[in-house]
């Protein structure tokens, strides 16, 4: 995430504030490092923000989503379908729980994944769908809840980005089986790493919970807290996907200045949208009546048609002093899952165009208008140059 | 920059006429950028005395701190007089340090590189300069306040009230009579009194009530008091913040203004004047008829919670921050 000598502007600098800090001295001055009060505290005001009954605190998206599939009893000899145009680890974790991970194409406005694809991709070996809010925009939840009750699959929603989103007023986190989110260094709510997941189901949570640390029936709050016990069982082989207090410390100073630094979000949003209507980009499209876009990702799609390549475009912006992203290359184009599934380019040509001409550009609350200006004012002169 | 990294000198006025809010605001810039309180102070030598027994470190009063090895990464002025503060700002810039002034409603106004006014009323000049910091967004509480807002409906205590009016013999003399009405008109009634910054031994004894010694602020008082009652400076603004239901009675004409603006926002009942007598009379009935309206507390503390949210202290603090790194050059200035 480091620019390079002479950088102006990152590309999504964290904000990590005053009270953030002031958050973790007090959580590392308790004295209580590991899983404990700080992050029950922020499990109940997650929870409470998204509007659902349970909310698990882990240390990735990636966690989130692999205890979300075994949760669901996902395994050897089930189908996943989710998006190609994401992040490697929704399709890992699918591979991680022994099942295969099968893709549909994207829509070609909203970039995220089409409820019709998928439909017409759902098996008898389908046991779970991933839709992915992808870059802060929301699916459409609910066609893909009623896609899950025809066809008995999971819902488990990929929202790394859409922490903020809302689908048709709902907010995301309560509208599927699992919302998986990351709190990973670049996204709207950081603990640096860290992640949630979500449920209406009692039972999923406690499996997840138990799964996160070890598969031990006591976590180290409850063992070593003055009112506990020492002794647990082990239930089942789980994992070490536990969050620290002092990340839980940081994560609820973020939430509850969630939406204010959404909305300074939306402003540079804004101002990009306007700034570039005249460019021939691609940008996002609007957004649908009823939904909120978390403004994760601000990313135009640079087209050949445009006279530059999106990777021409990249480095002469980092040359400028410009920060770029690519999200994503569209997973199924990767060696690991060309060579192991026989995927091939051509199979879901809308995401694959997306996949080769999206550019994320810098977006951040920790943003002057300055850096706004500069981005603005690089884009617009490398782009109108070659026209 | 890292807290180890940023040395900050606090300017700041205060003393028994003048208040200890400028020097409490000081020290809760102090915490929120996580530096040690230096500061120089304008006042007497009972004022340095209270600012030690506040945890401040004593710097020259005269510019020689701005100089030499003692030189600050930033300088940030809390002082009404337009007239010391601005001495201050021109021997800054003169000397290269940035400069950031805090101000109340405007008063005592000077252009600096940062100005800061989390006042429900801000100075009309600051709206027109880019990078000003105005508004209750920005109101310089203790960084604790936002604990205390949390917990306060967990620990709320029914017929609580807190008086917190500042310090002095006069205001004293003033608590102790108003304490006394609200136990006659009450009986039952927990009344504590807020003992400002003055020593133990100088407090008048009481008839009704009960001193409190909260050098590390109100904020637990605001939280456990059903209601308060109090003058309108920092306490009125961290009585919002917190959700307390409060009376503001103003002892000074800048407190007037302010209790009169929060009361139109809806987020305190204005009491009126302290120095009026017939104001004083009616404060125990109108404390009385607001503790038997349970929707109408409620109607304060969330207007309150809805035009201070409590952390102005860490937004101040982060541009603050953000002022000592772009004056060294950060990597993001473009």
């Amino acid at each position: 995430m480091s620019p390079p000598p002479g950088a102006a502007v990152d590309f999504a600098p964290p904000v990590i504030g005053a009270e953030e800090i002031a958050a973790a001295v007090a959580a590392l001055e308790s004295g209580w490092l590991s899983s404990g009060p700080r992050v029950k505290e922020f499990e109940r005001a997650f929870a409470t923000y998204v509007g659902v009954d349970h909310a698990v605190a882990v240390n990735s998206c990636t966690a989130a989503l692999h205890l979300s599939l075994l949760a669901a009893g996902v395994g050897p000899g089930d189908d996943v379908i989710t998006t190609p145009l994401t992040f490697c680890a929704t399709a890992n974790t699918v591979v991680h729980v022994g099942a295969t991970p099968r893709f549909a194409d994207i829509d070609s406005t909203t970039w995220n994944l089409d409820p019709a694809a998928v439909d017409a991709a759902i098996t008898g070996r389908t046991r779970a769908i991933i839709p992915v809010h992808y870059a802060g925009r929301p699916v459409d939840t609910t066609a893909f809840a009623a896609l899950g009750l025809r066809h008995d699959a999971r819902i488990i929603e990929d929202a790394a980005h859409c922490v903020e989103g809302r689908s048709a007023g709902a907010k995301i986190g309560g509208t599927a089986d699992f919302t998986c989110f990351s709190f990973y260094a670049t996204k709207n709510l950081t603990t640096g790493e860290g992640g949630m997941l979500t449920t209406h189901s009692a039972a999923w949570a406690d499996t997840a919970r138990r799964m996160s640390l070890h598969g031990m029936s006591r976590d180290g709050w409850t063992r070593y807290a003055r009112t506990g016990t020492a002794l647990y069982d082990v239930v089942t082989p789980g994992f070490k996907y536990n969050m620290p207090d002092v990340m839980a410390a940081i994560g609820l100073v973020q939430l509850a200045r969630l939406d204010e630094r959404w909305r300074r979000r939306d402003a540079i949003w804004q101002r990009y949208d306007e700034a570039f209507s005249d460019l021939p980009l691609t940008r996002p499209a609007p957004v649908a009546a009823g939904d909120r876009h978390a403004r994760h990702l601000y990313t135009v799609l640079v087209e050949p048609e445009s006279g530059w390549s999106r990777d021409a475009l990249a480095a002469a912006l980092r040359e400028s002093g410009i920060m770029t992203s690519v999200h994503f290359r569209a997973v199924h184009l990767f060696t690991y899952y060309a060579e192991t599934f026989g995927f091939r380019r051509g199979m879901w040509p809308v995401a694959e165009r997306v996949s080769d001409c999206t550019l994320s550009l810098p977006l951040s609350a920790g943003m002057r208008e300055a850096d706004v200006d500069a981005v603005i004012a690089a884009v617009r002169r490398h782009v109108r140059r070659l026209r | 920059m890292a807290a180890h990294e940023l040395r900050v000198l606090f300017r700041a006025a205060a003393g028994p006429r003048l208040g200890f809010g400028h020097l409490i605001r000081c020290r809760s810039l102090a915490r929120a950028l996580g530096v040690p309180p230096l500061v120089s102070l304008r006042g007497t030598a009972r004022t340095r005395q209270a600012a030690v027994r506040l945890g401040f470190s004593l710097a020259d009063d005269g510019t020689q701190a701005l100089r030499d090895g003692g030189r600050p990464c930033v300088l940030v002025i809390d002082d009404p007089s337009a007239e010391h503060a601005d001495a201050w700002v021109i021997r800054a810039r003169r000397l290269g340090v940035p400069v950031a002034t805090v101000h109340d409603l405007g008063l005592g106004y000077v252009t600096s590189d940062l100005g800061i006014d989390g006042s429900v009323r801000p100075h009309r000049a600051m709206r027109d300069r880019l990078g000003d910091l105005r508004g209750p967004a920005y109101a310089m509480l203790d960084p604790d306040v936002v604990r205390w807002r949390e917990r306060r409906p967990a620990i709320v205590e029914p017929r609580r009230v807190l008086l917190a009016l500042g310090g002095g013999s006069y205001v004293f003399a003033l608590a102790a009579r108003l304490s006394a009405s609200l136990a006659a008109a009450h009986p039952g009634l927990r009344v504590r009194i807020a003992a400002g910054f003055t020593d133990a031994q100088r407090l008048p004894p009481l008839r009704h009530g009960e001193w409190v010694m909260a050098r590390h602020g109100l904020g637990e008082e605001l939280a456990r008091a059903s209601v308060a009652v109090l003058a309108g400076g920092v306490t009125a603004y961290e009585a919002c913040a917190i959700g307390t239901p409060a009376i503001g009675i103003a002892l000074t004409p800048a407190q007037a203004l302010t209790i009169r603006a929060l009361a139109d926002a809806g987020a305190l009942r204005d009491g009126g004047s302290a120095s009026n007598p017939r104001h004083l009379t009616r404060l125990a009935p109108q404390l009385a008829h607001l503790l038997h309206d349970a929707r109408g507390m409620r109607r304060l503390a969330a207007a309150g919670q809805a035009l201070v949210d409590g952390r102005g202290i860490f937004r101040v603090a982060d541009r603050v921050r953000e002022l000592a790194r772009h004056s060294k050059g950060g990597r993001h200035a473009a």
